[in-house]
């Protein structure tokens, strides 16, 4: 097979045995690899209401179509699972080089499956695959975990691996690989302690075939050539994606104090330029990547000086920074580190931080519930402490390690309203009532609240538009156009085909879809347009869907937290605004082709898409 | 011909802007002196635009390339000077002097007419090497991306000012301009 290597590893850790499989073409075509190969295999295995951290619960990891080879940013993989923070689909994508170097070992993918005995670890070798005994790295940090495992195997082999927080079971727990990059979102790290897998270590020279080598370099020199004089390449590399605070904040919209303002009064102190102040060693890339947003940095001052690692990225500011009233960059950067080496999902963390400082300013949590800690907001010791206690399950942070959906539920007094997240999963940095699309965004995301699955925050508060689908302008992001809902399907579609490529979503701004469509023809030899672009985006986004809809969801799980449609933003430019999600929603089905009531896809829908087989699933009982 | 730089080009350019504003009548057609004495007010007077630009720096030239069917026979510079959201001043200046600005972007004209009657958007133009960053410098690059707000509040108050283009007009308001364009040449080097 050509671009993929067309084969999986199938791993049973209950039983201890490895089997390898081969990916059908056909599979592969209608998926293509990455985040949309990885949720057909776990639609059609994973049996539906079960346990996240139970046996029967699917872990897959899965390189991207085109990762490894020498198309920009071509280094992608994704994880996919059903979420222990949210009990739907769950996807996480990482860069680095790690899903490169699971390509080169002979495997596309790896589907975990059981729960093991002991700890152990899985090596995978040039297409020789063995699980190992982990039970002295056991109870170690990421780092730590990489370090003995690179002493033992050579440095040759590339890691990804949990820390503490997996093994704990926090539920937003994340995957690290290259050290410091993170499959970070919806717990996908805890469900892989949940299995007592601590690390996979990957190695190999195996060759990526390519159907038209000539024509395939053509293309993706042309695109290297494209992004080496785009701007926005240039300010993602000078700035990292911290870039974007300013932006926006100065539309009102970067959620601070948990949300309850939409201007951080403090933002020089954490913008882009503070960083490379304040930390910047260098910028980094992933592999193949012409942009270069990662950040090498070090903390020059202060109590954490002397600390080195990668970041902090734009999420992490914004939560440890503006939701928590924190302006202390060194500390903001400490935490980045800290989530990094623990394996816990920055976003997640920094939002869940800042809602029990809320929750204590209120007095719904008080110094004696919280184990004798004052959580005020704006003290950065007492957010670094949390980190630790939330890693380790100790005192307060077991119950901080739960997520602000459950966190809400347990200590109730109205805290529910801002425990902001959608379907469980805390809501990035972007207050959607400064950008109101966005909120549609939000509630209509597959795996919860989440800015990457439609990135509609670039047209908005970026005020920079997608090129890769052909209308993505916002006229005015503080009024509700249900016509602009088609820009948030669009994208979802759209962003979901670069999960499945493997590619990173910020090429989604330079380059087109027929740009996209060539270098996957080329690649694969398959007859890949713009239409197929599209239709395997829609395709992979509605089979997600498919997915939660047998979970039990409904259009009514399609919602944002109470304080986004309730109460307006007090001052700066989106003064006065809430989310009128209401108005976006119909239409938003309308071009999905979902029903309207239910939130279901249409069997004409599924149809249409090639998903026919799955009606009966999601129908059952019904027609 | 005036030297641009000396007292004698600033005064007579303002002499001529103030002529022109009495003589003509508002809409004035974009491109000539008293629609980018306008421009110039609108930026001035906008607490948008000083909000978003507040960490901006450097001057912004808007090169129309010559398009002779369209009425413009060189290539127009109009110069914008801007610092930490406040504007200067906005002038035609000569192409030498446009050259020398910080940021110089330029493009063809039916692309700045369709961008300022907002068909088209800037940010998107530039990412798509429509509108050049001219020289392509990595420092300035960055700088336009972060300031991508502003750059769209720029060129939206460039089109609130008027929507009369030169190839919009009647052949007789054409050879006007087109004798207004050659005046500028020949005595301000415009």
């Amino acid at each position: 097979m050509f671009g993929l290597m067309g084969k999986i590893l199938r791993v049973n850790l209950t039983e201890g045995k490895i089997l390898k499989e081969e990916i059908p073409e056909e599979m592969a075509k209608k998926f293509l690899g990455g985040r949309g190969l990885a949720s057909k295999y776990l639609f059609d295995e994973n049996r539906p209401g079960i346990d996240p951290l139970g046996p029967e619960n699917k872990l897959i990891f899965m390189s991207g179509l085109v990762t490894g080879t020498a198309s920009p940013s071509a280094s992608r993989y994704s994880v996919v699972t059903k979420s222990p923070l949210t009990n739907i689909w769950a996807q996480s994508s990482s860069g680095g080089r790690w899903g490169v170097d699971l390509k080169h070992s002979g495997f596309d993918g790896i589907i975990f499956e059981g729960i093991s005995e002991k700890p152990v670890y899985l090596v995978i070798d040039n297409e020789k695959a063995e699980l190992r005994d982990a039970t002295d790295f056991w109870g170690k940090n990421v780092s730590e975990t990489t370090k003995l495992l690179k002493q033992k195997l050579g440095e040759t082999f590339n890691v990804a691996s949990i820390g503490i927080a997996g093994e704990n079971l926090v539920k937003y727990a994340a995957i690290m690989n290259d050290l410091h990059r993170a499959a970070g979102r919806c717990g996908v790290g805890a469900v892989m302690g949940s299995k007592r897998l601590k690390a996979i270590a990957v190695r190999g020279a195996r060759k990526i075939q390519i159907a038209d080598e000539r024509a395939f370099k053509k293309v993706a020199d042309k695109q290297f050539e494209l992004l080496g004089e785009s701007i926005l390449s240039a300010g993602l590399e000078a700035y990292g994606t911290t870039l974007v605070l300013d932006m926006v904040n100065v539309c009102g919209g970067l959620p601070t104090r948990n949300w309850q303002t939409g201007v951080c009064s403090f933002v020089e102190k954490i913008n882009g330029e503070a960083l490379s102040e304040k930390v910047l060693v260098r910028p980094v890339g992933c592999f193949a990547c012409p942009i270069k947003c990662g950040r090498d940095s070090e903390i020059r001052k202060g109590p954490y000086a002397g600390q080195k690692g990668e970041g902090p990225e734009y999420e992490t500011v914004g939560t440890f920074g503006a939701m928590c009233d924190i302006s202390d960059f060194e500390a903001i950067t400490m935490a980045h580190y800290l989530c990094n080496d623990y394996g816990l999902d920055t976003i997640s963390t920094g939002s869940t931080i800042a809602f029990i400082m809320e929750c204590f300013e209120k007095g719904i949590i008080t110094k004696e519930s919280a184990g004798g800690m004052e959580i005020y907001f704006g003290n950065s010791e007492t957010m670094i402490k949390l980190v630790h206690k939330i890693a380790k399950r100790e005192g307060v942070g077991d119950l901080l390690a739960e997520g602000t959906r459950r966190i809400a539920q347990r200590l109730g007094q109205g805290s529910e309203r801002f425990a902001m997240n959608v379907k469980g999963l805390e809501l990035p940095a972007y207050d959607s009532r400064g950008a109101k699309i966005t909120g549609l965004a939000f509630a209509t995301a597959n795996r919860g609240g989440d800015h990457i699955t439609a990135y509609v925050q670039g047209p908005t508060f970026l005020a920079t538009p997608f090129l890769v689908i052909e209308e993505s302008e916002i006229k005015d992001p503080l009024q509700e156009n249900p016509e602009e809902a088609k820009v948030v399907k669009d994208m979802e579609d759209a962003l979901t085909v670069f999960d499945a490529a493997g590619s990173c979503k910020f090429m989604g701004m330079s380059l087109d879809a027929k740009e996209w469509s060539d270098i996957i023809a080329t690649l694969t030899g398959w007859e890949f347009g713009v239409e197929e672009f599209r239709k395997t985006g829609e395709r992979i986004y509605n089979l997600e869907r498919a997915f939660n809809v047998r979970e039990g969801l409904t259009r009514a799980d399609d919602t944002l937290p109470k304080r986004l449609l309730e109460e307006p933003l007090p001052e700066g430019p989106a003064v006065g605004q809430v989310n009128k999600l209401e108005i976006f929603l119909d239409p938003y089905y309308e071009f999905r082709g979902w029903d309207k009531n239910t939130g279901k896809p249409t069997p004409e829908k599924l149809r249409e898409l090639g998903l026919k087989e799955i009606i009966n699933q999601i129908y059952k009982g019904e027609k | 011909m005036y030297q641009y730089g000396t007292k004698e080009w600033d005064e007579n350019y303002a002499k001529i802007v103030e002529e022109r504003k009495k003589s003509e009548q508002k809409p004035y057609i974009v491109g000539t002196p008293e629609w980018v004495s306008e421009f110039e007010k609108k930026i001035q007077g906008d607490e948008r635009y000083k909000e978003i630009a507040k960490n901006w720096e450097g001057s912004v030239v808007l090169v129309l390339k010559s398009d002779p069917q369209a009425g413009l026979d060189n290539d127009i510079f109009i110069f914008i000077d801007l610092w930490h959201g406040e504007c200067h001043s906005v002038r035609m200046v000569p192409g030498e002097a446009g050259r020398n600005g910080d940021y110089v972007l330029e493009g063809e004209y039916e692309r700045w007419k369709r961008i300022m009657k907002k068909e088209l958007n800037v940010v998107k133009e530039l990412a798509t090497r429509k509108i050049k960053l001219v020289p392509f410098e990595f420092r300035k690059a960055a700088k336009l991306t972060a300031a991508a707000q502003a750059s769209i509040r720029l060129v939206d108050l460039s089109g609130q000012v008027s929507d009369i283009f030169p190839d919009d007009l009647e052949s007789e308001k054409v050879k006007a301009f087109k004798a207004l364009l050659k005046e500028l040449k020949t005595k301000f080097g415009i």
